[in-house]
């Protein structure tokens, strides 16, 4: 793996010491459009970054303006201390991975990631074990002579993922990597996703699942119309927009004298909100609380999607 | 440069992998070359008879049809003679040659066999030029035989009727060729309707029939004797002309080109809406290059494309003039062809909109250009029109080179003519390609 020094050319830069993607009040429009209108975030090097929202929040366009498929109308970028994403210094340390599968149907998987490997400048035996650890990667290694137009939308997912990752980028764009995945399939793209936050990429994630969100960034960031509406770490964004937990349950009899229960008491229903709903649990089960059933709502990022919109992630 | 390379061989292969688009680049042309040639028929070609001997020592059903197919060359006469009284007579110059069918001569004729007839031939030394054409008939004789069932448009239908199944029956036959195979179709069909025609006509005018192709698997060329015609006029023109395939190959090459021009313009779109477009523009490489490597992919397959036609062409009979010249009109073509298959993959949005976009270009070029009606037929006005055209032009280039027997001063016109078509067309192209991926 390269340090993003040797290939910035620049010394004195540490991880850590300053952020990966720096962006500045970015907008672009499309006719009437206005796709997105001036966000602002930046992330720091080794961090996997979520950008969630709902279709046309402007999630795809902020990923194409970042790494320089279109050009902004306005506002900044600067990429691994490179400069901007049009630099092609800047070019060889990002990977994307396209939202819809960006792959030659008629070539073969390797051929692909053969390709694709030398329009970054790869060649000879290291063009050619960086295509082997990406068919390993993508699990192809037994389709590598087989044509794209033969595959599954698993498989394509796949190696539209490895096809990013052929030339060791530093940072990585992935958009909606899972789109359209069986769960086998989105597990197997979540292992790899964790793989390379383990061997330390800066990794930007867009989606509108919030489950994935919630598994793989440190940090999401909730877009809308085009705007940021807030940007924290996951618990952070729950404690502020997603309420609190909602315990639902049966009891086996009637409350001994004296225990006082929270919330609604229907029959033999209970239902009541917490801050800390195992430990009031707890506290109930030591009174001698006998629950048939229980189940605990914990806030999560759709609660926190809805309190910031008003609006629910997928209408 | 490495990179452009790279992308104009992932092109290539992407467009070999390609049936439909290898048919049209190089099938088609194939068929189109072969089946307008042969209704040319011997255009060209002196009336001249001789009279030779022949010893048929084999007497079977195959020597016995391979002296009927040489009566029906209407080329020769025949005399029927033993092996002795033939060469006795050849000796005393009473005839021009003989020809000797050995014993085993019809257990090696046939397509399948894989062996090539013995034939011998004799011939009087001091009739050099007419022993030369009587190989020339014996060798065509033997193509005919070989090639036979070719000659009868009943059977050729019989094939264009399996391929039309062929094509349509593919279940996938992508929307974007759709109107390139009706166009075909229908055009194979006109010309077979025609052929049909010719035919019919020549038997109600009791004429022995030269429509169909006659393989000639070599042509010798024969001396001159006609009168010298006005430079220019047709007459003139037609005593250039060496043999059929003349005109038909510098015509159906073009088809090869206009296929090459609107297949890798439709690649053009096509990477747009798969997706690969925006793949090639992220990665550290400049619009240039990507514009240069389709470019490049289009400018060698024209180039295949006419050396290709140029090998069969040759193969066939035909018998350039000038192959540098013929470089020089294939690269001229090529130019101006990348040119305009760059114009044409900005033409519309999908590969519907320039597929049927490119098509219809296509057509329009071709039918004004000489791509259909030759232009030694044409009638002068629209020789006039037809000079809109770069087929027009292409094929000038190339007839210039082949048989016209231009100098290359003559041969500036057309090549700088279509050079600077192809400049114009992309630089226009391209200028709308880069402004259009922002
Ligand atoms: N090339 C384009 N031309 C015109 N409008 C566009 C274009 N690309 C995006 N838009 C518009 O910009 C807005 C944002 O689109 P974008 O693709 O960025 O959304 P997204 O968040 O990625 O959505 P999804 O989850 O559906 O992928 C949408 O209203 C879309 O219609
Ligand atoms: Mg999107």
């Amino acid at each position: 793996m390269f340090s993003t020094k040797e290939v910035c050319g620049q010394d004195g830069w540490l991880p850590g010491d300053a952020p990966m993607i720096e962006v500045h009040e970015l907008r672009k429009s499309f006719g009437p459009t206005m796709a997105v209108a001036g966000v602002s975030f930046s992330v720091r090097p080794g961090e996997t970054f979520g950008l969630l929202g709902p279709n046309g929040a402007g999630k795809s366009t902020t990923i194409a303006m970042l790494t320089g498929a279109i050009a902004p109308d306005g506002g900044s970028i600067r990429l691994a201390d490179c400069g901007a994403p049009s630099e092609p210094a800047t070019r060889r340390v990002i990977g994307v991975a396209p939202q819809t599968l960006s792959l030659y149907e008629e070539l073969t998987a390797a051929e692909n990631l053969k390709f694709f490997g030398r329009m970054y400048g790869l060649t000879g035996a290291k063009l050619a074990e960086r295509v082997e650890w990406a068919l390993a990667f993508a699990e192809l290694s037994d389709r590598r002579g087989s044509r794209v137009n033969t595959f599954s939308g698993g498989m394509k997912r796949r190696l539209n993922l490895a096809v990013a990752l052929v030339h060791e980028p530093q940072v990585i764009f992935l958009d909606e990597p899972t789109a359209g995945v069986d769960p086998q399939s989105r597990n197997h793209i979540f292992e790899r996703i964790e793989q390379l936050r383990g061997e330390g990429r800066t990794v930007v994630y867009t989606t509108h699942y919030m489950e994935e969100a919630q598994r793989l960034c440190d940090r999401v960031a909730i877009m809308d119309h085009g705007k940021i509406l807030d940007i924290d770490t996951i618990p952070a964004l729950l404690a502020k927009y997603g309420g609190r937990a909602v315990v639902k349950g049966e009891l086996v009899g009637p409350p001994r004298n004296g225990v006082k229960l929270p919330g609604v008491v229907d029959g033999s229903s209970l239902r009541f909100e917490s801050e800390r709903p195992l430990e009031e649990i707890a506290e109930l089960s030591a009174a001698g609380v006998a629950f048939q059933t229980l189940e605990v709502a914990r806030p999560d990022l759709e609660a926190v999607f809805l309190s910031l919109t008003g609006r629910s992630l997928r209408d | 440069m490495r990179t452009v390379f790279t992308m104009a061989m992932k092109d290539l292969r992407l467009i070999s992998r390609d049936w439909l688009g290898m048919f049209f680049i190089i099938g088609f042309p194939v068929m189109i070359g072969l089946f307008f040639g042969a209704m040319f028929g011997s255009v060209g070609e002196k009336d001249v008879t001789l009279t030779v001997a022949v010893v048929d020592e084999d007497d079977s059903t195959a020597s016995r049809q391979f002296v009927k197919e040489l009566v029906a060359s209407g080329n020769v006469d025949v005399e029927k003679l033993d092996r002795t009284a033939a060469m006795d007579s050849v000796r005393r110059g009473r005839l021009v040659g003989m020809i000797g069918l050995p014993k085993g001569f019809g257990e090696s004729t046939g397509f399948m066999t894989g062996k090539a007839p013995k034939i011998e031939l004799g011939v009087d030394p001091s009739r050099k030029a007419e022993g030369a054409m009587l190989n020339g008939i014996i060798l065509q004789t033997v193509g005919k035989s070989m090639f036979g069932q070719f000659e009868d448009p009943a059977t050729v239908r019989k094939y264009v009727d399996q391929l039309r199944g062929d094509i349509t029956n593919r279940e996938k036959i992508p929307a974007a060729v759709q109107p390139a195979v009706t166009q075909l179709t229908e055009s194979l069909d006109t010309l077979l309707a025609k052929w049909e025609e010719k035919i019919a006509s020549d038997k109600k005018e009791g004429k022995k029939t030269d429509a169909g192709p006659e393989f000639q698997l070599a042509r010798i060329e024969k001396i001159d004797v006609a009168h010298k015609a006005e430079k220019g006029s047709r007459d003139d023109l037609f005593a250039h002309l060496r043999s059929k395939w003349d005109i038909s190959f510098p015509q159906a090459m073009m088809w090869g080109v206009l296929a090459c021009a609107a297949g890798f313009a439709i690649t053009i779109v096509r990477e747009r809406k798969q997706g690969t477009l925006l793949r090639l523009q992220v990665a550290p490489i400049s619009r240039t290059q990507i514009v240069a490597g389709k470019a490049l992919a289009c400018f060698i397959a024209v180039i295949s494309v006419i050396a290709m036609m140029m090998l069969l062409g040759t193969w066939l009979g035909m018998r350039p003039r000038s192959p540098a010249l013929v470089a020089l009109a294939a690269v001229s073509i090529a130019v101006c062809f990348v040119g305009i298959m760059v114009a044409m993959s900005v033409v519309g949005k999908s590969e519907e909109s320039v597929s049927g976009a490119a098509w219809t270009g296509n057509m329009l070029m071709a039918m004004f250009g000489g791509g259909m009606v030759p232009l030694i037929f044409m009638p002068a006005f629209m020789l006039t029109l037809s000079s809109a055209s770069p087929v027009k032009w292409s094929i000038l280039a190339l007839e210039g080179a082949i048989w016209r027997d231009f100098s290359l001063g003559e041969m500036l016109l057309p090549c700088g003519l279509l050079v600077a078509i192809g400049v114009v067309f992309f630089a226009i192209g391209s200028v709308v390609l880069s402004r259009s991926t922002n």
